[in-house]
């Protein structure tokens, strides 16, 4: 139940990806990442908190091997990470990155020809990257941006480009920096549809976000990024129902706990060992109390007409 | 500059293989500034502005516009080599004097700067119908068939979207310069706009180390390369149109034309 800190002694083996004791600084001598620890477990969805400036850009462009660590290790599926061509390629055909400004990954002059640029460097057929491009299109519902120019498209249109560019490159696990930043509530939904979909069909999923509800909703692992140090890592409700933990590292709790453990507090709500992660598991566990006390308070009747 | 590629997107002539509609432009452009007589160039400009307004359907206004811009230019450059400095006035048709010289123009001068005037007007009338029917992705397409070696058709895809990186951070700065009265007075203004292309280089760099770094997250190695999507063709009628009209130019240009003007 405590959270501790992550401390890898060996890689596990059901890991895709992990980093070990991983330091970075840019030239300009910004310490970025120290002493780095985590580990993705296969098919998992995995979420990155910290502030910004806190290291999860740069940690990302490590687990693509973008930049090499100058100290510590990465690996891939158990194995480290090693930075051949070969090797890379390799790597890069694995793992893809959807960087958080669409417009730094979009350099093409139309949607279709900056889709296929991924699979054409793969060295697919042109008959296989065309059915890539369609499928990715499909998935990304942005079949009907195909001849528009890249740099006539909105901003979601941008964004959902840029995760086709990616996916047509089949990778297993997918590495999103932000992905619902500056995005309506609706892209929101959608974006969240799509990585739900994605999950399902057996992709590992990353994800730095600075919402914790939906950070605590999706999330079947958490890590905490400070300063370039990684203070904890865990599952959802153990990190978002550690308070000093929060404070300490300027995150917040998620609505659904606050009003869970309000209600728990003043005995409305049965004390039970998994908080709700969801509104419907929290609505759930409200409507069962009042049927058992239908004679209760009627401050609990109240909150269930919410 | 930014209504332009709008324009080589939705016009009438954007399925016209670029192959033909490449060829058509440079060898009529090449046609026309190899003429020694005013015919051919004032036929192209004749021609390319009415394929251009009239064929593609680019808004006759935006293509007037668009064109007053190298006039500009032009106008300048005719009106330089008109006008001649000499000792005395014999030779000159109008003169007017300037200290000891005389500055004026001859018979011959006027020829002369009329001659580069409406062959450099042809010249730019080819490369706007060029660059208003066709968009650059089917340029660089075409190019890539032909074998144009990788690195120039990189360069032009990168430059052609940084164009855009650098206008859209452009006015982005320049709005918040102006929101906060950056742009008040000639003087702040001017200060304004150095802000402005110091930081906008600065973010450019930026930008292409992001750019690089994503490029790169996407297997990139040696070149860009894309695929792409064939859907052009060139009606018979229009092939031959294009034939045609270069082979009377040529016949034009060669015979010297001198019986016509």
């Amino acid at each position: 139940m405590a959270v501790k800190e992550p401390k890898i002694s060996r890689i596990q083996k059901d890991s895709i990806l992990a980093v070990e004791d991983l330091s970075f600084a840019y030239p300009n001598g910004l310490q970025v990442l120290r002493g780095v620890c985590m580990e993705v477990g296969k098919g998992s969805r995995t979420v990155i908190l910290g502030a910004n400036g806190a290291g999860k850009s740069t940690l990302f462009l490590h687990l693509n091997g973008i930049l090499k660590p100058q100290q510590g290790r990465a690996f891939l599926e158990g194995r480290p990470i090693a930075y051949d061509r070969r090797s890379l390629a390799e790597l890069r055909r694995k793992v893809g990155i959807v960087f958080q400004d669409p417009d730094s990954q979009l350099f093409s002059v139309n949607v279709f020809q900056d889709i296929s640029f991924g699979p054409m460097n793969l060295k697919c057929s042109p008959s296989e990257v065309r059915d890539r491009v369609e499928e990715a299109m499909e998935l990304t519902q942005i079949t009907g941006l195909r001849q528009r120019p890249t740099h006539q498209l909105s901003y979601g249109e941008k964004k959902r480009v840029a995760i086709a560019g990616v996916l047509a490159m089949n990778p297993e696990v997918i590495i999103l920096d932000e992905p619902t930043a500056f995005l309506d509530p609706a892209l929101v939904e959608d974006m969240m549809a799509l990585l739900a979909n994605l999950h399902k069909a057996g992709n590992t999923l990353i994800m730095s976000t600075h919402d914790m509800d939906l950070a605590y909703r999706w999330a079947d692992q958490c890590y905490v990024l400070n300063q370039g140090c990684m203070v904890a890592g865990g599952l959802p409700r153990d990190i978002f129902m550690n308070k000093e933990l929060l404070k300490e590292n300027n995150l917040h709790i998620p609505w659904i706990l606050k009003v869970y453990s309000e209600l728990a507090s003043r005995g409305l709500f049965e004390e039970v060992c998994q908080p709700p992660r969801s509104e419907e598991q929290l609505f759930a566990g409200l409507s069962k109390q009042e049927k058992s006390s239908r004679m209760g308070s009627p401050s609990l009747r109240a909150i269930s007409h919410l | 500059m930014i209504g332009m590629e709008d324009h080589s997107y939705h016009n009438r002539w954007r399925a016209i293989h670029p192959r033909d509609k490449i060829a058509f432009a440079l060898v009529t452009l090449l046609l026309g500034l190899f003429s020694c007589t005013l015919l051919p160039p004032l036929s192209i400009l004749l021609a390319m502005g009415f394929i251009t307004v009239f064929q593609a359907k680019v808004p006759g206004s935006f293509y007037l516009k668009l064109f007053c811009v190298p006039a500009g230019f032009l106008l300048v450059g005719a009106v330089s080599v008109a006008l001649i400095l000499s000792t005395s006035n014999t030779d000159l048709l109008y003169s007017i004097r300037v200290g000891a010289y005389y500055l004026g123009v001859t018979n011959v001068g006027i020829n002369q700067a009329v001659l580069l005037l409406t062959r450099s007007a042809s010249a730019v009338s080819c490369v706007l119908f060029l660059s208003l029917t066709t968009p650059l992705e089917d340029l660089t397409g075409q190019l890539e068939r032909w074998k144009v070696p990788y690195i120039i058709i990189e360069m032009m895809t990168l430059i052609y979207r940084f164009i855009f990186i650098f206008w859209e951070q452009a006015v982005v700065i320049h709005t918040a310069q102006a929101a906060r009265l950056g742009h008040v007075d000639p003087k702040t203004s001017l200060r304004s706009l150095g802000y402005l292309l110091s930081s906008l280089f600065l973010t450019v760099i930026k930008r292409s180390n992001a750019l690089y770094n994503a490029l790169v997250a996407r297997g990139y190695s040696d070149c860009l390369r894309f695929l792409e999507e064939e859907h052009l063709s060139t009606p018979w009628r229009i092939k031959l149109g294009f034939v045609g009209f270069d082979l009377l130019l040529l016949g034009l240009v060669v015979g010297k034309g001198s019986a016509w003007l």
